[in-house]
């Protein structure tokens, strides 16, 4: 591996990580907050990508707004679907299977709006910087600081915020934090809003930059397991060093062992599953 | 005998006698065929049913299902092993995996539990990608099993879907017979006890992690023994079918149908195989049928199908 792919696979790992980085940090918040193994999270990934490419190509909106619409849109879904989930609280396994179904749902219906073949979104940001002698484009690092952008302001509103530390203490001890008089259902709540709208907002940042179709939802879930599993489920900052982690292995992986890199990533996912399922960052 | 007990063996033993004769009334192979992957559905989902009520939420029956889909065909395709040995080694090689995946894992609990099972299916399919001896990408082509042959008096040979209709009824009764007669013996009382309360029982004595490990190896062997069936019948395999999307399937169905009663895998598997034959005409609206009906049930009708007839009675006294 010579200087110049080396600094490219670096880059690539940077970028899909900062972006897995965020989807996981989602759908860490909801297990850790809410106790739901959210199966959906995939999907509202992808309605995020495909919506990000209705504003950005359809209609010709600026990419921040797009992203700013999109992030309140799919948040205002994710409020829905705490409000569908409420009745079943305490039955993890009832849970897990409705979202699963609302998967499907999502899944297919937007196969019957959008049809299946891939869509290119065109790039949003043109021109390139040049790192150590690489050319990168523009549009790469404005992903990567997006991203980061979405997860510091996550990481602020959690640690500063009343409401985030109402969400801090849910997560902690949900009868000692009712006991204090906090509504669990508005955290609930909040929590199902951000998370779903940054990673609806994550599905449009990353969209001009690959191909958009309907069935990403997938390879995402399977994606944010491997990420919260390596970090820790519920662990902030362990789904961020998760994010890269994978981000690293696929790009360098890759550029290794070729296919077998995802072969690796699930048998460290279930070593570390069976040796440490706290993850890596995680506390028991 | 009393009259309810009449009743049931009657219906019981009209129901036989229609499953034995139908291939023979309908002579349509698409109907025979669904009815096989009926089959093969209902041993994945019965079988699953006996680690779910020992509470262990096992999304990983595919991976066994492809372990014992694979272990066959390389029997009979590289070693020439009559289909016939290979089938309970299919079955075999798959509770071997399960005995020490589930020494390792067994005690991982929930949720974990459900993702650690799936990425063991996705980690399955992934080898047998990377691994060339197993075929890769590639659909790998299987011969029919070995005709059965009695001089003189039997001779079947397995050309039409008819051979294979009987030999999945066979082996889907001597599955369901042996599940049953699991359910109503100790160890029955026993897994449903572990589910209650697993501190309970290892207080009274028992040995948790055995049973616990000895329900998920007699539900893979079966799930070993449904893949052993379906590559030689299907004729050719390759990964693509072996997804951890699939091994959901197979859980859904079963919940669908009911955990709590032992026929609940059985309407579960029957409906939820046919459901997509049934909506031809609308086959790409399957999914968004299958997502209503498990949402509905989950919301409504917690103890899946086979819990309806206790409801409406219940209701009915209200």
């Amino acid at each position: 591996m010579d200087i110049s792919s080396f600094v490219g696979a670096l880059i690539n790992g940077v970028v899909a990580g900062s972006i897995y980085a965020v989807v996981a940090v989602g759908f860490s918040l909801i297990f850790g907050v809410a106790k739901v193994m959210f199966f959906t999270h995939g999907e509202i990934y992808m309605l995020g990508a495909v919506a990000g490419f209705f504003f950005l190509q359809k209609l010709g909106v600026p990419y921040p707004l797009a992203i700013i619409i999109v992030m309140i849109g799919i948040g205002l879904l994710g409020l829905l679907v705490e409000r569908f989930l409420r009745p079943l609280r305490g039955q993890d396994l009832a849970i897990l299977l409705v979202t699963i179904a609302l998967g499907m749902f999502i899944a297919n219906s937007a196969m019957h709006i959008f049809g299946h073949t891939p869509i290119a979104v065109p790039t949003q940001v043109s021109g390139t910087i040049s790192i150590f002698g690489t050319t990168i484009s523009l549009e790469r690092v404005v992903i990567v600081l997006a991203a980061a952008a979405i997860v510091l302001a996550l990481h602020f509103f959690i640690q500063r915020a009343k409401a985030g530390q109402a969400i801090r203490a849910v997560a902690q001890d949900r009868e000692a934090a009712q006991l204090q008089g906090i509504d669990i259902n508005r955290s609930a709540a909040i929590v199902f809003f951000i998370a779903c709208g940054t990673t609806g907002a994550a599905g449009v940042l990353i969209a001009p930059l690959y191909y958009v179709d309907v069935f990403l939802g997938t390879s995402a879930l399977m994606r944010t397991f491997i990420v919260v599993i390596i970090g820790g489920l519920g662990s902030f900052p362990g789904a961020i060093a998760g994010g890269l982690f994978l981000g690293f292995i696929e790009s360098f992986g890759y550029a290794l062992v070729g296919g077998l890199s995802h072969l690796i990533s699930f048998a460290v996912v279930i070593v570390l599953l069976i040796v440490r399922p706290q993850g890596l960052l995680g506390r028991e | 005998m009393n009259r309810q007990n009449l009743v049931r063996t009657t219906a019981f033993l009209i129901l036989a006698a229609i499953l034995l004769v139908v291939p023979i009334v309908i002579r349509n192979p698409y109907v025979v065929h669904i009815l096989i992957m009926v089959g093969i559905s209902i041993i994945l989902c019965a079988s699953l049913r006996l680690v779910l009520v020992t509470g262990i939420w096992n999304l990983g029956q595919i991976a066994f299902y492809a372990i014992g889909a694979y272990t066959l065909t390389l029997l009979m395709v590289y070693y020439d092993v009559s289909f016939w040995l290979s089938l309970p080694l299919a079955g075999i090689a798959a509770a071997v995996v399960s005995l020490g995946f589930g020494y390792l894992t067994i005690r991982i609990k929930g949720l974990y539990f459900v993702m650690l099972t799936l990425a063991f299916v996705e980690m399955i399919r992934l080898t047998i990608i990377a691994v060339p001896f197993l075929g890769a990408q590639r659909v790998m082509n299987i011969p029919p099993p070995n005709p059965i042959i009695i001089p003189y008096l039997l001779r079947v040979e397995f050309i039409s879907k008819t051979p294979y209709y009987y030999l999945v009824l066979a082996l889907v009764v001597i599955t369901l017979a042996v599940l049953y007669l699991i359910d109503r013996s100790r160890m029955g009382d026993i897994l449903k006890s572990i589910a209650a309360s697993e501190p309970l029982c290892q207080s009274v004595g028992i040995n948790t992690t055995r049973y616990k490990v000895l329900a998920f190896v007699i539900c893979s062997f079966f799930a070993g023994i449904a893949g052993g069936f379906y590559a030689p019948y299907i004729g050719l395999i390759a990964p693509g079918s072996f997804t951890s999307w699939a091994s959901i399937m197979v859980f859904l169905a079963l919940v669908v149908g009911g955990v709590g009663s032992f026929w609940g895998p059985v309407i579960g598997a029957s409906l939820m195989t046919a459901l997509p034959e049934v909506l031809r005409g609308a086959v790409m609206y399957e999914p968004l049928i299958s997502a209503a009906i498990l949402i509905l049930i989950l919301f409504f009708l917690p103890g899946g199908l086979a819990s309806l007839p206790r409801v409406i009675r219940t209701r009915m006294v209200r």
